[in-house]
């Protein structure tokens, strides 16, 4: 038994009013600035995590892209070549004379 | 540093519920003076003044990333958040204030924080008896100030944080600003950097999805 559409409500205001509850955090003022321009002074700490996800990202989008454009290119130029052997067949149809005359 | 700010009250969308929004202030027009001048000298190559910026911005970067991850990980955000912004600062056109832009950086490395825990962890935390005594004494609060010491207790940010956890991060993301917060979903799209009909979207989906884990935590289930 879940509960009724009004329970479900009251629930979320609930959970509203949690999530507004005053969090009582001491921030250490000084220290958090010198981490992070001791970060920022040796940029091999800095976390890449983020800009490697932003790189694979963005190549697998441009491959993407590249493969998309290269089979679209295929098709079309299969479709020309085809298109013209069609248009030569129907010439030397036009131009042979059927019983020799 | 940011008593100054103006406290913006905002209609949540699912409550009719009025909360004042003192705590992240929603926007502040125009940078100010002392973070344009501190600016100005970062970009003429003082970097260390960047020391300044992140004092005076500390404890507003604090309460974003305090409110969206747990309380072990909120130093390490927030120096990512730092960091982020330092290495952004090229980009910051000035056309909103420095507060607000750090907002959405803040806002996205908590996002990016619960995309590289979702890939890895799944939840594990279940609800005690402690939590659906909770819920049911919720329900039953008779009066306003009744229903407000309910929320203010311990149980109630267990529970919140219990079914956040079960929501993908870009529905938890959405609904912790539109739903949680009461920001608009232009304010919304703003923060993530997300279009305004995505956020719209999946704002309602998150909406669903919440109460969906909601519904399935009743002690008889679904």
């Amino acid at each position: 038994m879940g509960y009724s559409d009004d329970e479900l409500k009251k629930l979320e205001r609930a959970l509203t009013e949690a999530f507004h509850v005053p969090i009582n955090r001491p921030a250490s003022q000084g220290e958090m600035a010198r981490r992070v321009m001791r970060t920022l002074r040796r940029p091999a700490d800095i976390p890449a995590s983020g800009l490697l996800d932003q790189f694979v990202w963005r190549v697998a989008t441009i491959a993407a892209a590249v493969v998309l454009v290269v089979s679209m290119l295929t098709v079309h130029v299969s479709r020309t070549s085809t298109g013209e052997s069609t248009l030569l067949l129907a010439e030397e149809f036009e131009t042979t004379p059927l019983f020799g005359d | 540093m940011m008593s100054d700010c103006f406290t913006a009250t905002t209609v949540l969308s699912w409550s009719e519920l009025r909360l004042p929004m003192a705590d992240e202030s929603l926007t502040v027009a125009q940078t100010a003076p002392e973070d344009r001048d501190l600016l100005r000298r970062i970009r003429e190559g003082d970097t260390d003044r960047f020391a300044e910026l992140i004092n005076r911005h500390q404890q507003h970067v604090v309460r974003i990333v305090g409110r969206r991850v747990p309380a072990d990980d909120v130093d390490a955000t927030v120096h990512d958040v730092f960091v982020r912004a330092y290495f952004g600062l090229g980009q910051f056109s000035g056309s909103v204030s420095f507060d607000h832009w750090l907002a959405g950086i803040a806002v996205r490395t908590c996002y990016d924080f619960w995309r590289s825990r979702h890939r890895g962890e799944r939840p594990v935390s279940e609800l005690t008896d402690s939590h659906h005594r909770w819920i049911e004494q919720a329900l039953a609060a008779a009066s306003n100030e009744e229903f407000k010491d309910h929320a203010r207790r311990e149980e109630a940010a267990e529970v919140l944080h219990w079914a956040l956890e079960r929501l993908s991060p870009e529905h938890r993301a959405v609904l912790t600003l539109v739903h949680l917060e009461g920001r608009s979903i232009r304010e919304a799209a703003e923060l993530l950097d997300w279009s305004a009909v995505n956020v719209k979207v999946r704002a309602f989906r998150a909406r669903r999805a919440l109460r969906d884990i909601l519904s399935k935590s009743s002690r008889g289930g679904i």
